[in-house]
């Protein structure tokens, strides 16, 4: 026995401290700060699940793929029509919202299914370029399924509700004084949608399937001598990420309350890319914190535009806040592509040539 | 680890195997037997194939003609995977590790094969009771192939010997009935080779294994092995035991201008 299992808490006894201290921060906000805020951490913690399965995929098995936003954009769009009502130009099924989200979430499953004669065939940046065609053809789908998506305008979304209680301002409930509306109580159903993804994502990694896509993603013809089967392994852990993208997307969809063809064009796909990159590859926590850096910039340059030099609110003559935004996270990940030698390894990893019949060196003395 | 074989060991038939490489004949018509619970050694040049052959074992070239028959079952033709599953491990050439991962994180990959969570069970934190199990399993192996005190650091941080005893004690958490090793003291010092040579034929006595590996060092191939074969240019030169090998006036010509002896570093000077 190697004596590090004698205690086996006490490497971890700061970490939980400091773990129980950020949820119990995290719990007690809606009761001190603005909506402004609270949004601003409903788009983080939608972005952080998509980006969570985005780090499973890219980070452990070594799969680049820039065609996440497709499979957000099916689980808001899936959202938005399995559980709105038809009106207005566009058609709904009217299922009960929370059935709703747990189908898009599978519907979104299935699309990366059916991706899967691509996906379990190429390795690394071959299926990046190939699951670009996702994004446009996305695009293409938005603008042009009327009925269900209700074209470029887009379509509203219908706030969750579980058992009578709705997620949206129209509940009338007030905790210690404090109004609970649409940004309060969705507070909460995000937090518990966002710590169960990164739990599960946490125990894939650490499992048996997380350790059969490391290695893959080191060496295929390694990972395939140890018995696993590469082609089902590609296709499964896309399907995993297809299903994180579909959560974020109905997270995303319920946030704004309402879904636009445009957000999930190429430039969200290359903000998930970016924040799994800075988090560091196959981190759950990074790809979290991660989200949480590309999501809150923007909106945080834009509010204090004003105090911020070269930066400035509309109309001003200096750069807008997504545009300074932009140039801050570019910089920043070219800092962290260098100072963090694993990032740079596991891109370095994915442009390998595909297929390769020699066995690969991960570790070469 | 536990001295009663866990299984029995696989019986290996090589028939009239080829390969090609664009035009390049690297195995041609290659036949020999390995009898089960034996050690046997593939000895030749540089680039006579011998890798090629195990790759051809185990699924990962394709052959162009002939048969593979692990105990009377035809292989031929099926993926990595497949051949993994039925119970062949092995080891590569240049090491093929997770350099990140732990000594241990590696180890487990290799229960692979005998473990059933996926990644539904294991999102939901079903596969920990499994784990537990196999982990003790994988400890043993640890502390058998010397790598105790190395299980939680990460692999890029082990000497080169310690990788060396990794790749194999990996493949040994494949429970294989037949195990392949593709030059395991390749760049060992005489120690750690003959300690390595020690493991092997320990691991073959207590688990009930058939193994069949490649080497350029002479003194281990001589000391363990129970039969060797001898390629050259894709093809046996020779084939039977160590005392027949080392007799073989096409072996002695071609490598050693004179008989071989056990041990002899001049010898695995020339054919390396
Ligand atoms: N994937 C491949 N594609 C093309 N040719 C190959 C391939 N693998 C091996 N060869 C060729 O096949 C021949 C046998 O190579 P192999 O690696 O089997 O030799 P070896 O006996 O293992 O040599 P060494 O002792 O140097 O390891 C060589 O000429 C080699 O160049
Ligand atoms: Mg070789």
């Amino acid at each position: 026995m190697p004596e590090t299992s004698r205690f086996p808490m006490a490497g971890r006894v700061p970490a939980l401290c400091a773990l129980t201290a950020a949820l119990v921060v995290l719990l007690a906000l809606p009761l001190y700060v603005s909506a402004f805020w609270l949004n601003m951490g409903l788009f983080a913690m939608a972005a952080a699940v998509g980006a969570i399965g985005l780090t499973i995929l890219l980070g452990a098995a070594g799969q680049l793929s820039l065609g996440h936003a497709f499979f957000v954009a099916v689980g808001a769009y899936g959202y938005a029509f399995l559980a709105g009502e038809s009106g207005g130009g566009v058609s709904g099924l009217g299922l009960p919202p929370l059935l709703a989200a747990v189908l898009a979430v599978l519907l979104a499953g299935v699309c990366g299914l059916l991706f899967s004669p691509v996906s379990s065939r190429l390795r690394g940046i071959y299926l990046g370029i190939a699951s670009l065609g996702l994004v446009f053809l996305g695009h293409h789908l938005l603008q042009n399924m009327k009925p269900v998506t209700g074209g470029f305008e887009g379509r509203t979304v219908v706030p969750l509700s579980i058992g009578g209680f709705s997620f949206s301002d129209q509940a009338d409930v007030t905790v210690l004084g404090v109004p609970f509306g649409a940004a309060e109580s969705q507070w909460y159903l995000f937090l518990v949608v966002t710590v169960g993804a990164a739990l599960l994502g946490r125990n894939v990694l650490r499992g048996r399937p997380g350790r059969a896509l490391r290695l893959m993603k080191d060496s295929e013809i390694g990972a395939s001598a140890m018995g696993v089967d590469i082609r089902r392994t590609k296709a499964a852990v896309f399907v995993l990420s297809s299903m994180y993208a579909g959560a974020a997307g109905v997270l995303t969809a319920l946030a704004f309350q309402r879904t636009v063809p445009d957000y999930f064009s190429l430039h969200l796909s290359v903000s998930y890319l970016v924040m799994v990159i800075l988090g560091g590859l196959g981190s759950v926590g990074g790809a979290i914190a991660g989200a949480v850096f590309v999501v809150t910039l923007p909106l945080l340059f834009s509010r204090y535009a004003d105090s911020l030099p070269f930066v400035t609110g509309a109309g001003g003559q200096g750069l807008d806040a997504s545009t300074a935004a932009q140039f801050v996270y570019g910089a920043v990940v070219i800092v962290a592509v260098i100072v963090q030698p694993g990032g740079l390894a596991a891109l370095a990893g994915a442009v390998r040539p595909p297929r390769s019949r020699r066995p690969a060196a991960a570790a070469a003395p | 680890m536990t001295t009663t074989p866990t299984q029995t060991a696989a019986e290996l038939r090589v028939e009239d195997v080829s390969v090609v490489f664009s035009g390049l004949r690297a195995l041609d018509g290659v036949s020999f037997t390995v009898r089960p619970g034996t050690i046997h050694a593939v000895i030749g040049p540089n680039g006579a194939g011998k890798t090629t052959l195990l790759n051809a074992l185990s699924g990962i070239y394709r052959v162009a003609s002939g048969r593979i028959m692990v105990d009377g079952q035809e292989v031929t033709g099926l993926r990595p995977d497949r051949v993994a599953r039925r119970g062949v491990a092995r080891t590569f050439q240049n090491i093929v590790v997770s350099p990140v991962e732990s000594t241990l994180d590696n180890l487990m990959v290799g229960r692979h094969r005998l473990t059933r969570s996926g990644i539904a069970a294991t999102a939901l934190g079903l596969g920990r009771g499994e784990q537990r199990v196999h982990e003790a399993r994988v400890r043993d192996i640890a502390e058998f192939a010397g790598l105790s005190g190395v299980l939680d650091r990460p692999a890029a941080s082990l000497a080169y010997g310690d990788l060396k005893r990794l790749e194999f004690a990996r493949a040994l958490c494949l429970e294989p009935r037949l195990l392949i090793l593709d030059e395991p003291v390749a760049g060992m010092n005489t120690a750690e080779s003959a300690e390595l040579a020690r493991l092997v034929s320990a691991a073959r006595d207590a688990l009930g294994l058939t193994v069949v590996f490649v080497e350029h060092d002479m003194g281990v191939v001589m000391s363990i092995a129970d039969r060797i074969t001898v390629l050259d240019f894709g093809k046996v030169v020779t084939d039977g035991t160590p005392e027949h090998v080392r007799q073989h006036p096409e072996v002695i010509s071609a490598y050693l201008g004179a008989p071989m002896e056990s041990g002899n570093d001049q010898v695995a000077e020339r054919l390396s």
